[in-house]
């Protein structure tokens, strides 16, 4: 899921939404989940919803985010 | 090209296509095989051959015709079993026969390879045993020259064309042809205007070229299933198909491996896409025959994605 390959729409890959969620970042550090999602898929269409959370997964491996279970929130890591 | 003989059903169904090949060389006179009181299975034939050896030259008189089928794909006349068996079983009893009938012609049907040296030394010996010039034995060579020449013996008898039946786990096709039949959208009647296929087209001339596919059925494949290509390959792309993606590259990695190993058993590609075109439906006939237009599309999909054939 992560290698591109033969069948990989890059558009909705997991380092394509990944791409796109750090981005959402810049004008703060912190977002709720559900506004995360709703710009990826509002940008991505219905088909990233398969790969969103994905794509969280591997900035949280990467050490970029963390989820705040209590406020729902997602914070970027600098 | 090959035919898979020795998959038939026993010496019985041999005898049948023997038969039917002598209905149309020597003529519908031919008689079916049958247990003589000697113990011996044997076919008569009296007359003047249609077509045997030639139509000019035809064999004329009382024929006997024997059948010797075998279950291996390897056996040779050479082998000594079946040398053995000629002195030992058949001639001595074909000898009587000739005290009591006079034998104008003595042929033998095998499906046993036969060599050019072996098929005259085996003459020559048995026109000196039988003291009859009219001999000759047929080994799965000429069998199978006469089967690509009667393709209606072929399909009475469902010998597989090609020598190989390409056998893999078609179930994975059959999952992912039924998906992506109640998943498709609008399918495309034509191909999108905004898509160029012109150098793709370029890309599988020589691909063509390299897989002995003929234009005749490249240009089949494009009116077709291209314009279905663009949805299977979405279908496929679809983050949410990443289950039946994996499906799909399990079964072209088979196929391929498959086609690899079998490849010289085939003449022209589109005579592999037909065997296993045939052998996904026929093993999926109640799930699939409603979409079986579908199996090709997919088929030409692999070819035309590169997923199978060479690149």
């Amino acid at each position: 899921m992560i290698k591109p390959e033969k069948y990989l729409d890059p558009d909705v890959s997991v380092l394509s939404v990944s791409a796109m969620i750090i981005e959402l970042f810049k004008s703060g550090n912190l977002l709720t989940y559900s506004e995360v999602f709703q710009k990826v898929i509002k940008k991505k269409g219905d088909q990233a919803k398969v790969i969103f959370l994905p794509a969280l997964d591997l900035l949280f491996l990467l050490g970029k985010i963390e989820y705040h279970k209590e406020i729902d929130t997602l914070e970027f890591k600098k | 090209m090959r035919y898979d003989i020795h998959l038939l059903e026993g010496s019985t169904a041999f005898e049948g296509l023997v038969i039917s090949i002598c209905h149309d060389i020597l003529g519908i006179g031919a008689h079916t095989f049958s247990t003589g009181k000697d113990g011996g299975r044997d076919s008569k034939f009296e007359g003047t051959a249609t077509k045997y050896p030639s139509t000019t030259s035809p064999w004329q008189g009382k024929f006997i015709v024997q059948a010797k089928f075998t279950e291996s794909a390897v056996a040779s006349c050479s082998d000594s079993a079946f040398k053995n068996q000629l002195k030992n079983e058949e001639l001595p009893r074909i000898k009587k026969l000739i005290e009591i009938n006079d034998l104008d012609a003595y042929i033998i049907f095998t499906n046993r390879k036969l060599t050019a040296g072996t098929h005259h030394s085996l003459q020559e010996w048995l026109r000196g045993e039988l003291n009859v010039d009219n001999v000759d034995i047929h080994g799965v060579e000429d069998l199978c020259a006469w089967l690509s020449a009667n393709k209606d013996i072929v399909d009475q008898f469902k010998i597989d064309r090609g020598a190989k039946q390409i056998r893999f786990y078609e179930k994975d096709i059959k999952d992912l042809i039924i998906t992506f039949n109640k998943d498709k959208t609008e399918l495309a009647k034509t191909v999108e205007n905004n898509f160029d296929f012109s150098d793709k087209f370029l890309d599988k001339q020589e691909k063509n070229v390299k897989n002995n596919l003929s234009a005749v059925y490249f240009e089949h494949i494009k009116s077709n299933s291209l314009a279905y290509f663009d949805e299977i390959n979405k279908f496929l792309n679809d983050p949410k198909n990443s289950a039946l993606l994996e499906l799909y590259k399990q079964t072209v990695v088979e196929l391929q491996h498959k086609i690899t190993i079998s490849r010289e058993d085939f003449d022209k590609f589109e005579d592999i896409l037909d065997v296993l075109y045939q052998y996904i439906l026929d093993k999926n006939q109640s799930e699939l025959s409603s979409r079986r237009a579908l199996i090709q599309v997919f088929l030409h999909f692999m070819y035309f994605n590169c997923d199978i054939g060479i690149k």
